[in-house]
């Protein structure tokens, strides 16, 4: 059975509209280790790993590896009955028939609670190596999500230029072209604006704007987002959390120039 | 049965009562060999093989709370699984020469840089036959001199005696017939290879890769393989993770109607994917 309760119910209402717009049912693989999931979108080109790590939580309790399978617009709709203060606590038994959710409020001695029935998803997962990237771009997570709405005006893809002084995020279409640059710097002051750079060689990939716009839903959930790049190998978002992190991993758009 | 003063919580065999003190050691788990826990006592070897809490659980022990909420578990292990790497390593076995005899102190005796302990194992009750059991045995004179090398065949014979052994036995170990369920439903021919294979599996797991395909070599599951073509078989590592597989899901599965689409996926579907590989070609299914 589970148990998990979580001190701050907003996160796991954050992580829900993080993920909600990019798939549609997965399962929630409930281990002693925490909470993962990890699916692709419809068209597989695009993958989402969660994890949520037993220490988020207190008391975390699960005595056998559980897969619960949820239809996440239902479970969306679910949290929304919470509270952003409320303390969620998530329950299920062996079975996986149904997951309860508890929400309680400790200002005014409010108790909620939901059932959600969940369902046997037929999921594949992938072994996801730890790969070292050519290129990693540790900036600032809403900086990230402007830049890919202001080119989504442009184009539909974006061109990432990541060399030792700089990242460019650059558009091209039929209204004209725009670009991004933003320049390596170790802002003491402002920690959490620097732009962070480490290269092992520059690398210049195009990536669907559609996608990284979809990513950046997760915004909520961390001040600062990394970006990992290879040539020819899939672009990794992440987004780390206080006690686990959400990635997201992108194929990059090949033989295409902009 | 406690180690040193710290206190644990450990399942194993009855131990006589004159019983020497057990000696733990580390010794290189003969599939990974990676540094695993075993025990020797009364010249019988033991593998140890912890269930860890990872600090979330402790244990009532009387009126007392014990913190170490780790579980032990001392189960007896054939020693020969242990030797067959050790012996494959010490012949020094290439392309051209079959390699070399050895004594029974150089066998465990020199590659103990990294693993002292691996001489008790000359220890063992009946070592001699041990290794007598997948070795080529050469006499001299007097007894002290024996001489062995590994022999694949030999060892093939043994870990294929093994596996008959194992399919035996099988129909006693409810565990076991609970992981083969699936096949209740299907003909006896099919049922006799999954258990065959589940055998082969289990004995592959105390293996070194290039052992276990050597092994695997000499069986085929023609009928699971028909099977296999036609449902994706739920295989080991499933077991105990999803309870009630059924494998009459599947014409249920259709009847389930287009799952809706959040906003964010419908922008999602407009997009272009041109010149986008899946991420089935970057990343492998994990099997």
């Amino acid at each position: 059975m589970l148990e998990a309760r979580l001190q701050t119910g907003a996160l796991l209402k954050k992580v829900l509209e993080a993920i909600k717009e990019l798939i549609t049912d997965a399962n929630f693989d409930c281990s002693d280790n925490g909470i993962a999931l990890q699916a692709m979108d419809n068209s597989h080109v695009a993958l989402v790993a969660l994890l949520l790590r037993h220490d988020g939580f207190e008391p975390y309790r699960c005595d056998r590896s559980l897969a619960l399978g949820v239809n996440l617009v239902s479970l969306s709709k679910v949290l929304r009955c919470a509270g952003n203060d409320d303390i969620i606590t998530l329950k299920a038994d062996d079975t996986a028939d149904v997951l309860s959710l508890t929400f309680e409020n400790t200002d005014n001695d409010r108790i909620s609670e939901y059932e959600l029935k969940l369902m046997d998803i037929d999921s594949e997962h992938l072994g996801i190596p730890d790969t070292t990237y050519e290129a990693v771009v540790q900036m600032s997570s809403a900086e990230f999500a402007r830049i890919c709405k202001d080119l989504q005006v442009l184009s539909d893809s974006v061109q990432i230029d990541v060399t030792k002084e700089g990242v460019k995020f650059g558009a091209k279409g039929e209204l004209g072209s725009g670009a991004v640059t933003l320049k390596q710097n170790g802002n003491v002051d402002k920690e959490e604006e620097a732009t962070l750079i480490e290269l092992q060689q520059n690398v210049s990939l195009n990536f669907s704007l559609k996608y990284l716009v979809n990513f950046t839903k997760a915004t909520p959930l961390a001040s600062r987002v990394s970006l990992s790049m290879s040539s020819e190998v899939p672009l990794l978002v992440e987004y780390k959390m206080e006690a686990g992190y959400i990635r997201y991993y992108l194929a990059p758009k090949i033989g295409e120039d902009n | 049965m406690a180690t040193s003063s710290q206190q644990r919580i450990c399942i194993g065999p009855k131990v006589p009562t004159h019983a020497d003190n057990p000696i733990t050691m580390l010794l290189p788990c003969p599939s990974s060999g990676l540094p695993a826990r075993y025990v020797i006592q009364d010249g019988g070897l033991y593998e140890m093989q912890m269930v860890d809490s990872e600090g979330l659980r402790s244990w009532f022990v009387g009126d007392t709370i014990q913190s170490d909420g780790a579980l032990y578990l001392i189960t007896p292990f054939d020693p020969v699984f242990m030797l067959i790497p050790i012996l494959d390593t010490m012949r020094q076995k290439t392309a051209d020469a079959e390699g070399r005899f050895l004594m029974l102190e150089g066998i465990f005796g020199s590659c103990s840089d990294q693993y002292p302990s691996l001489r008790h194992l000359a220890d063992l009750k009946n070592i001699d036959k041990y290794l007598a059991l997948v070795c080529d045995v050469r006499d001299s004179k007097s007894a002290s001199m024996r001489t062995f090398r590994l022999d694949d065949e030999k060892v093939m014979e043994w870990l294929k005696k093994k596996v008959d052994v194992f399919v035996s036995k099988f129909e006693t170990i409810p565990a076991l017939v609970d992981s083969i369920a699936y096949t209740e439903s299907l003909p006896e021919a099919c049922r006799s290879e999954a258990i065959t294979q589940s055998a082969l599996k289990l004995i592959s797991a105390n293996l070194s890769d290039s052992w276990a395909t050597k092994l695997s070599a000499n069986y085929q599951f023609p009928e699971l393989d028909k099977l296999e073509s036609r449902t994706q078989l739920p295989n080991m590592s499933d077991y105990g993770k999803r309870s009630g597989m059924d494998l009459d899901d599947e014409p249920k599965a259709k009847e389930v109607k287009k799952p809706k689409m959040s906003v964010g996926q419908r922008k999602l579907a407009k997009a272009s994917t041109a010149g986008m590989k899946p991420m089935t070609s970057f990343f492998a299914k994990k099997t």
